[in-house]
Formats: structure tokens, C-alpha cells, sequence
């Protein structure tokens, strides 16, 4: 029959469409139930997200008996929800965000000032680094881990290892180099450190325009344009490209796992590539965050996850590994050296320096 | 290049033309000879082979095994647009992104004619089927009959040798069909183009044609003019399929044919005593009478089972004796004429003998192929 | 139809209706009133109304210099996608119902099955420096080193190609398999040989099929982006790209939206002219 049929089909949609509508609301945030506490914390996802989880994650849920979402994903999406948020009922209660997006997230309101005397680290924690996470005098973060953006290489194909960023433009590399855009953080610190290497500032548009010209210089050489991280793996591994500008903490993870992989600390600086840790505003388990955080920045707990991923820990006080040592250029001295992007005048301007390198490599 | 059949030609010969799988043949032909300028039907039910016939003469269809000559060139292995042939098909196939124009002068502009020839040619085509006027229209602004004779123009056009229509007319409605039927022969008779037709019709077949060859199971069971296939079918299957026949199976004796309790007088035939014999009578040739017209001694008694008006004869079916049914076509004569008697009756069916078709006779005796 | 019966159909048709509306229509108002907002130095939505963001659109050439680019593209790839597509759904179309044409219908589909993320990597890598293609491209001696295949924009026009083709195929076997075999074999009796029945007869038969072939794959191309960021980076000259690249990095969403906007108009004016002109060519042919 025609008629019941259709009925059926049109009752049956109805039903599953409003399960789906129901089911795919995110929501998020921590739940109120008394029973269990809970609070939500973001990672970034792949290893890096695994070993966090063992190293924070694990010691805290087995101390406290607090259950720990962790919520994988990026910072962009981090950034809409809190956006979106609006300070109220905030989905996570701890994010990870690099200083583009802490900036816009700390002035927003988003995010909660700390009181630093109420986290049990905070003296251990290196000044430098806890610096890039305050905002207008507050303190808004606390520092995870630092890499150094520097150059990347292949140690079978380049004999006598660049020694600064002018060494990527060397004729002998044409062909082989990879650079990723503005739009991705190791591309953008790597123009920072070019104009910055000059003695230049971002907000100098004559800096900026010395450092588009040196650009020019690479025209025709670049191989390919690694938007993320795992291209940029790729394309070192498969031999594509033999130079990069890219983290310190990457480069020893793959030469870790047996490819020829070197890096290089450039003599005029490597620019900073810091990981920080933030409350949300509006959050009801601002208790459990700052304990959180507590474990988060302790010794023993940052010096695990530090080795494991080759990035120097946010703590001063870690002893760490001897071939650690050897590798990570990391403590306080270092951490004074690093040039950093200023994203205040680098976030506004960055479409249109985008367009000027897209002329150049398009 | 297609080379353009000269005047008079036409003549096509398919020898031995074989389709299909052993045992499962769809055409199983010894031969068959067209003849140039003639209008021949090819009738007989579905599936009797009818159209692959027509499709391999046309080349849609490898026959695998045979040859199909046409003015002595064997086109057996030549696609179908290096035959020289036309085709009207069923459902017109006009081209629907043309003007009838169009449609016509498409085989004159493949052969490369000048454009005032061309001209003339679809000209000449369309005032052939009585569209003149409609140079300009596009098919679906025509109707059915319209269609099919701009069908027929377009492929009369390009002159040539032979002319295939596959059932042509079965589109249309029967008042159309009726004088559809008219003007085609017209037409043919006026260009003597050879026509091959092929139908179910019966009627069409032996109203149209020159002559009708009869097919069934892929073979043909006789082949003559509609006359010839009409009054004398060769076979029980031909006696059948055109016109109706009641056909009776006997044994001659005491000079009258036994068919199963029936006795009548089988005509002029030199049976003896013995002899089986297999004979029709078509039904608008049986005639019957209730006892009290009286008969002179001749006929069949029987019951009427049911009647039938068709509007120009009636349909009666008689119960005979033995369980056996005749079917009877009573004419209508007209306004003042009686109904034939009503069901249940008791008739008398009776025929004079010369109107019996003998379709076989003896034990072995010729099968009748060919009339 | 009775009142009541009419009421009942609208009972059934509602839960469809209010999905669509609260789930569709309500954010993209929502999104069209955030690409009249203003933004503060960290790129954050304000309240107020201004036309800021679709000045910025269509007078900095990043925003409309990727519009014009996304449309010579989507005009190209559907150009591509239909004479590709021909062969393919000549041949199915040919095919008369059977195992044989099952298949080859599924082997025509079985790219949608998969996720457009797959597919595209697939071309990543098949382009890569080590991947098929220049491997191939290297043992033949054409080339003595791997070429840059990835991050151009020939291949992204091919992964393009690639990815929206079933989408031609479809529309275009249907044209072809809805033509009478009658006029085919017409068009032979008259003379005319493969080649010139099919120039003449089924390439202007079939024209609606390609009409709408290349339509929506125009159509969908105008808004692609993910495989052309996989395959060429987020550095291709596209709209969308620019859309992602505004949300991800910059996190300016106003002027996000303002581009979505002016994209989404720049299609639906595209794509009416172009069947405009697709519908007056037809009649022209056809009458």
C-alpha cells in the first residue's frame, strides 16, 4: 500500500534526523554531576597528544581520582569555541594555545587571569617563556614546552651543516628547499627571523620589505610548501626536500626514529615556538584547573614528556638526560636568545604579506 | 562511397541466411529472392524471425551463416550504411534536433550533393508524401502519420535500390493505418522502388503486397501473392494464420472424409478409400441454417456456443457432435437481415465443397512450401 | 485533497522542514549578519554594522584575485570533466543491462564512496617526489629528477578533475542510455558512418546531459577546497582556500564570511548565466 509506506518512510527520517541533530551537539564542557568530577583539557593530537596524556593526564587521574576529557584538536578550533562561548559555560577548562592565539584569546576575555602565588610551581618556571603568556600585566599561562624553529636538514645530502638562516639560501640547496607559508607557524617565524636577523622589527615595513627581497632569492628553489606537519615530515623523509625551517623538537623526533635527519641552531637566534597552558574564563572548575596546572608544570612530570618529544620544558629545574643535553640547546641563556614573532603587528598584516609571498612563489 | 542504384534495380537474393545458436535459431532461411520493384510482405507472429530478417538485410543484424546479394553484389559483410538501402522504422526515428527539412535532406548531404539538388530532392521527397508545406516544422510539432511519411521521404530521398519497413504503420491508429496503407502503395506503385515489409498484420500483408511470405520458427512456410496465400495455404500453419480456417483431419471413406464422426464431402480430390487427408474451411465460407430452412442432406449438425457482433459479420462458435467447434463469420447484409440463430440453438453448418482447402493429403505427401 | 489530509502531508513534511531551518538557514543568517561585523586588532567580532569586510573582499586583490582565479578554475575543471566524461558514459551507456554494466556503473561510483579526503591523497601520493609519476617520469630518462608535481596548479586541476568526474559521468549516461537506438541505426541507413552518426546524431542529442554534467560540476568546483589544499597547499590562488586559510589562521571570521558570501553569490550568478545560455544555445539547436 502506497500510502503507508510513504507515512513510514517520512515518520522513520523524521526520528533519525532528530537523533542526528541531538546526538552531534557538542556538549562539552564539564558536567556538573557531584559524583564525579571531571574537568575538560585540549592537546594537541598524534604523539604529542599520547605522551601528554601519559605524562599529565595519567599521574593526575590517579592522584586525585578527577577525571580528565581530553579534548585533541588545534588551535584554531580551540579559539571559535571560546568565541563562540563567549566567556559563559566555556567548553574546556584548559586549553593549550600558542601565543597567535593566546593574544586574541586573552584580549577577548576568554581566558582567566592566574594567581600566580596559588600554583604551586610558579618560581620554577622559566621567566622568559611564562612572559609570552601575560597580557596588559596579567598572567594569563603557563609554559609546557619551547621548541626553537631553526633549520632542519637532510644529514645525507648536506655535508657541512647550515650555521644560520642566510645559509638556506645557498645555491648548492636550490632545488631542495622546503618552506612552509606564512599561514603556518614555522613559516612565519622563519620570515621573523629573517627580518629580525637583519637587526629589522616586523612592525617596520622597510625591515619587512628587506626581508621580501632576501625572499626572492629562493625563487625557483623551493620544492614544495608543507602546510602541516605531517607534509613537512613527508617531504623531508622521501628525500624531496633537504632543508627546512622547522622545530627542534621534530627534527630529533625523526632522527629518533632512523631517518637522516639533522638540525641546526642558527647563530643569530632561533625564534621561539612556545606551547602555553590557560583557564578558561567563565569556567566553574577553576580549583581543579589551577591543580591541573600544578601538574602540569611540575619537574617530574614536564621532564618525561620533555624527552619524549625533544622540546625544552617550561620548569628550569629539570635535570634532563644526557643525550637530551646534547641535542636540545634549552635553559634560561638560550631561552633569552630566542627571537619571538610579534603577533600583534604580524596577525593584522598577514594577508597581506601572504599575497606579497604568494607573488614571489606562486 | 555509396554507389547509387541505377533505374529498375532492386533485386535482392538471401541464400541460406542462418541467426542465432544451434538450437536456438531465430532464422533458418534456405532462400529467398526478391524481386526488383516489387512490394513484399514479410508477415508472420512475434517471434517468428520476421525482423532479424529485415535486420540483417539491413546490416544491424550478422547472420552467421548466408549471403544477401543485391543487384548481384554481396553486401554480406558491408555495414549498413555501405548497402544503399532505406529503412522506415516503427517509431519513426526522426531526428528530433532537426526540421523535417533536415531530416529529409540528411542522407542527400552524407552523399555530397550540391546544395540546389538537395534542394530539389527534398522538395521532390516531401511533395511525394503530400507534406509540402512542412519543410519547416520539427517533428514533435507533427503527428504520428505526419511523422511517418516525412520517415518515408527521408528515406525515399536518397533513391534507394531497396526499401525496408519495419512494421511502419503499427504506431498508428487504425483509421490511420487503413489509409496510411493507400497512400504507401501509391506511392510504390509511382517510384517502383522495391519495398520489403514487414507486419503481423495479416490484413496489411495482403492488402499491400505483391507478395506475402509467410514466416514462422524462422522459416518460411510459403511465399505467393495474397491470392495464392489466401485461398491455397500450403500449410496448416499459413491456413491459420491468415484468415482464420477450421481445420479438420480425416479418413476418406464410402467417397465422403471422416474427421472424427464428421462426414462430409471433401470436393474434387483424388483420395481412395483410406487415404488421410488434413483440410480447412475458412469460417466466412461455412453457412447456417436452423432445421426448420432445411438443408439438402449436406452439412454438420451442431449447437451454437456463443455469438459475437463485430459490426460487419457476426462470430459464432458451433458445438459439433463430437465435441469438436466450428468457427462461423455470418455477414451482416444489412438493416432488415436476421441475427444468426442465438446460443443454444441447434444448426445445421454447411459449405460447398469447393471451398475446402486441401492442406495435406496421404502419408508423406508434399508439405506445400512455396505454393 | 481533503483539509485534513493536507494538514497530515505538512505534518510529515515538518520535521524535514524545521531540520533544514534550524540547521541550515539559521546559521548561514547568522553568518551573513557576522560579515557586517567589525573586528578589533586581534581580528575578534565586534557588535555593529559595517561594510568593512565586503570593501576589503572586493578591493584587496588576496580576497578578489582568489574569486576571479576559482572561477577561471571551475570553468576549466568542468570543461575537463565533460570531455572526460564523454568516453566513459558512451561506453556505459552502450552497455545493455548486466553483471558487466553493474560493475562498470560501481567502478564510475565507487569514488564517491569514499571520503574526498581519501581520494585526494591519493593523487598526493601518487605526485609526490617519490610517488608513481616521477618515478616514472625519472626511469623513462624524461626527466633526471623528480619534478615539483605537488603544489601546482596543473595538478590541482587534475586531482580536481579527478575527484568531481562522477559527477559528469552520471548526468551523461542517462542523456546517452535515454537516446532511441532507432536513430542511430537511421542515421546508418542513410549512409552515415559511425564517426558522422555519431558528430551529427548523438553529440547534439546528448547536449542536456552535458549541460548538466558540466553544471554541477561547476558548481562544485566553485566551492572545493579540500582537495586543493591537500594536493597544492594553502597557497593556491581559490576562494575557499582563502576562507579555511582566514578561519585557521588569522581567525578573522567576519571577513570569512564576507568571502563565503561573496563566493556563494559569485556561483549562483555564474551558474544562472551559464544555463541561461546553455538553455538559449539549445533552443537555437533544436528549436
Amino acid at each position: 500500500m502506497r500510502g503507508g509506506t510513504t507515512r513510514l518512510a517520512a515518520t522513520g527520517t523524521a526520528i533519525v534526523l532528530a537523533l542526528a541533530a541531538c546526538g552531534g551537539v557538542d556538549t562539552g564542557g564539564g558536567s556538573t554531576d557531584a559524583a564525579k568530577q571531571e574537568i575538560t583539557v585540549t592537546a594537541f593530537a598524534g604523539a604529542w597528544g599520547e605522551l601528554f596524556k601519559k605524562s599529565f593526564v595519567e599521574p593526575f587521574q590517579r592522584d586525585t581520582g578527577v577525571k580528565v576529557n581530553l579534548v585533541y584538536g588545534a588551535n584554531a578550533e580551540w579559539l571559535t569555541k571560546l568565541r563562540a562561548a563567549a566567556g559563559k559555560n566555556p567548553p574546556f577548562d584548559v586549553i593549550a594555545f600558542t601565543p597567535d592565539a593566546s593574544r586574541p584569546a586573552a584580549a577577548a576575555g576568554l581566558l582567566q587571569p592566574l594567581q600566580t602565588d596559588r600554583l604551586a610551581h610558579w618560581k620554577e618556571l622559566d621567566p622568559v617563556l611564562a612572559e609570552k603568556s601575560a597580557h596588559d600585566g596579567k598572567q594569563y599561562g603557563v609554559p609546557l614546552t619551547t621548541g626553537s624553529t631553526g633549520l632542519m636538514y637532510r644529514t645525507d645530502k648536506i655535508k657541512n651543516p647550515p650555521a644560520d638562516w642566510s645559509d638556506i639560501f645557498d645555491k648548492q640547496y636550490c632545488g631542495h628547499v622546503a618552506l612552509p607559508p606564512l599561514t603556518y607557524n614555522p613559516g612565519l617565524e622563519f620570515f621573523s627571523a629573517l627580518v629580525t636577523s637583519q637587526g629589522g622589527k616586523l612592525s617596520d615595513p622597510a625591515a619587512v620589505d628587506k626581508a621580501f627581497d632576501q625572499l626572492a632569492k629562493l625563487k625557483g628553489c623551493v620544492s614544495s610548501f608543507p602546510a602541516n606537519a605531517g607534509n613537512a615530515a613527508t617531504v623531508m623523509e622521501n628525500g624531496d626536500a633537504w632543508i627546512m625551517p622547522f622545530w627542534d623538537g621534530r627534527a630529533f623526533a625523526m632522527a629518533q626514529a632512523g631517518s637522516p635527519i639533522g638540525f641546526a641552531y642558527p647563530k643569530s637566534g632561533p625564534v621561539g615556538a612556545l606551547t602555553s597552558y590557560f583557564v578558561a574564563a567563565g569556567t566553574t572548575k577553576s580549583e581543579l584547573a589551577t591543580k591541573f596546572l600544578d601538574y602540569l608544570t611540575a619537574a617530574p612530570n614536564q621532564k618525561p614528556f620533555a624527552e619524549g618529544t625533544w622540546y625544552a620544558a617550561g620548569n628550569d629545574t629539570i635535570t634532563y638526560s644526557k643525550e637530551f643535553d646534547q641535542r636540545v640547546q634549552h635553559g634560561p641563556e638560550v631561552f633569552r636568545k630566542f627571537t619571538w614573532v610579534d603577533y600583534a603587528v604580524a596577525t593584522p598584516k598577514l594577508n597581506e604579506w601572504q599575497q606579497r609571498w604568494n607573488q614571489i612563489f606562486g | 562511397m555509396i554507389e547509387l542504384p541505377e533505374e529498375g534495380a532492386g533485386h535482392v537474393e538471401i541464400e541460406g541466411l542462418v541467426a542465432g545458436y544451434e538450437g536456438a535459431r531465430v532464422l533458418d532461411l534456405e532462400g529467398l529472392s526478391i524481386r526488383k520493384g516489387e512490394f513484399l510482405s514479410i508477415l508472420g507472429p512475434s517471434g517468428c524471425g520476421k525482423t532479424t530478417l529485415l535486420n540483417c538485410v539491413a546490416g544491424f543484424v550478422q547472420p552467421t551463416a548466408g549471403r544477401i546479394v543485391i543487384d548481384g553484389t554481396d553486401v554480406t559483410d558491408r555495414p549498413p550504411y555501405r548497402r544503399g538501402l532505406g529503412m522506415v522504422f516503427q517509431n519513426y526515428a526522426l531526428f528530433p534536433h532537426m526540421t523535417v527539412a533536415g531530416n529529409v535532406a540528411y542522407g542527400l548531404r552524407i552523399r555530397r550533393l550540391g546544395r540546389a539538388e538537395r534542394d530539389e530532392r527534398v522538395r521532390e521527397a516531401l511533395r511525394l508524401v503530400g507534406l509540402e508545406g512542412y519543410a519547416d516544422r520539427r517533428p514533435r510539432q507533427l503527428s504520428g502519420g505526419q511523422q511517418q511519411r516525412v520517415a518515408l521521404a527521408r528515406a525515399l530521398a536518397i533513391r534507394p535500390a531497396v526499401l525496408l519497413l519495419d512494421e511502419p504503420l503499427s504506431n498508428l491508429d487504425a483509421k490511420l493505418r487503413g489509409e496510411m496503407r493507400v497512400e504507401l502503395r501509391a506511392i510504390q506503385r509511382r517510384i517502383g522502388t522495391t519495398m520489403v515489409f514487414v507486419t503481423h498484420d495479416q490484413e496489411e500483408a495482403l492488402a499491400l503486397s505483391d507478395r506475402v511470405a509467410v514466416m514462422n520458427g524462422g522459416r518460411i512456410e510459403q511465399l505467393g501473392t495474397p491470392d495464392e496465400v489466401y485461398r491455397r495455404p500450403a500449410t496448416r500453419f499459413v491456413a491459420q494464420f491468415i484468415g482464420a480456417a477450421n481445420v479438420l483431419e480425416g479418413t476418406v471413406a464410402d467417397g465422403r472424409l471422416d474427421a472424427d464422426g464428421i462426414l462430409f464431402d471433401p470436393g474434387p480430390l483424388p483420395l481412395r478409400p483410406g487415404d488421410r487427408a488434413v483440410v480447412a474451411i475458412r469460417p466466412e465460407r461455412i453457412r447456417l441454417s436452423t432445421h426448420d430452412q432445411g438443408t439438402d442432406g449436406q452439412g454438420v449438425a451442431g449447437t451454437v456456443g456463443y455469438r459475437a457482433f463485430a459490426g460487419d459479420a457476426w462470430h459464432v462458435e458451433v458445438r459439433l457432435a463430437n465435441g469438436r467447434t466450428l468457427t462461423v463469420q455470418v455477414a451482416d447484409t444489412g438493416a432488415n437481415s436476421a441475427d444468426p440463430p442465438g446460443a443454444g440453438s441447434a444448426v445445421v453448418a454447411h459449405w460447398d465443397p469447393a471451398d475446402v482447402i486441401v492442406l495435406d493429403t496421404g502419408a508423406g505427401g508434399d508439405t506445400g512450401a512455396g505454393g | 485533497m481533503t483539509p485534513t489530509r493536507r494538514w497530515a502531508g505538512l505534518a510529515y513534511v515538518a520535521p524535514l522542514v524545521v531540520f533544514l531551518a534550524a540547521l541550515f538557514l539559521v546559521p548561514l543568517v547568522e553568518l551573513f549578519r557576522l560579515s557586517f561585523s567589525p573586528v578589533d586588532t586581534y581580528n575578534a567580532a565586534l557588535p555593529g554594522f559595517t561594510l568593512n569586510q565586503y570593501k576589503r573582499v572586493f578591493t584587496e586583490p588576496y580576497f578578489y584575485g582568489s574569486l576571479l582565479e576559482t572561477l577561471a578554475t571551475a570553468l576549466l575543471v568542468a570543461t575537463l570533466c565533460v570531455v572526460l566524461a564523454y568516453p566513459a558514459a558512451y561506453v556505459l551507456a552502450r552497455r545493455s543491462a548486466g553483471a558487466m554494466r553493474t560493475l562498470l556503473f560501481v567502478i564510475v561510483i565507487s569514488p564517491l564512496l569514499t571520503s574526498v579526503v581519501v581520494r585526494t591523497y591519493g593523487w598526493v601520493v601518487l605526485l609526490s617526489g617519490n610517488g608513481v609519476v616521477n618515478r616514472l617520469l625519472v626511469a623513462t630518462g624524461l626527466r633526471d629528477q623528480p619534478a615539483r608535481l605537488l603544489t601546482s596548479y596543473p595538478s590541482v586541476v587534475i586531482a580536481v578533475t579527478h575527484v568531481l568526474l562522477p559527477f559528469a559521468i552520471i548526468p551523461l549516461t542517462t542523456a546517452l542510455g535515454g537516446l532511441d537506438h532507432n536513430l542511430h541505426r537511421a542515421s546508418q541507413t542513410l549512409g552515415a558512418g559511425p564517426v558522422r552518426t555519431f558528430l551529427r546524431v548523438t553529440v547534439p542529442l546528448s547536449l542536456p546531459g552535458v549541460v548538466t554534467g558540466a553544471l554541477i560540476v561547476f558548481a562544485l568546483a566553485m566551492g572545493i577546497y579540500i582537495t586543493p589544499l591537500l594536493v597544492g597547499g594553502v597557497t593556491q590562488p581559490l576562494a575557499g582556500i582563502r576562507v579555511y586559510d582566514q578561519v585557521e589562521t588569522v581567525f578573522n571570521y567576519p571577513v570569512a564570511a564576507a568571502l563565503s558570501f561573496a563566493l556563494l553569490a559569485l556561483t549562483l550568478l555564474s551558474t544562472t548565466l551559464l544555463a541561461g545560455a546553455f538553455r538559449i544555445w539549445e533552443r537555437r539547436l533544436h528549436g
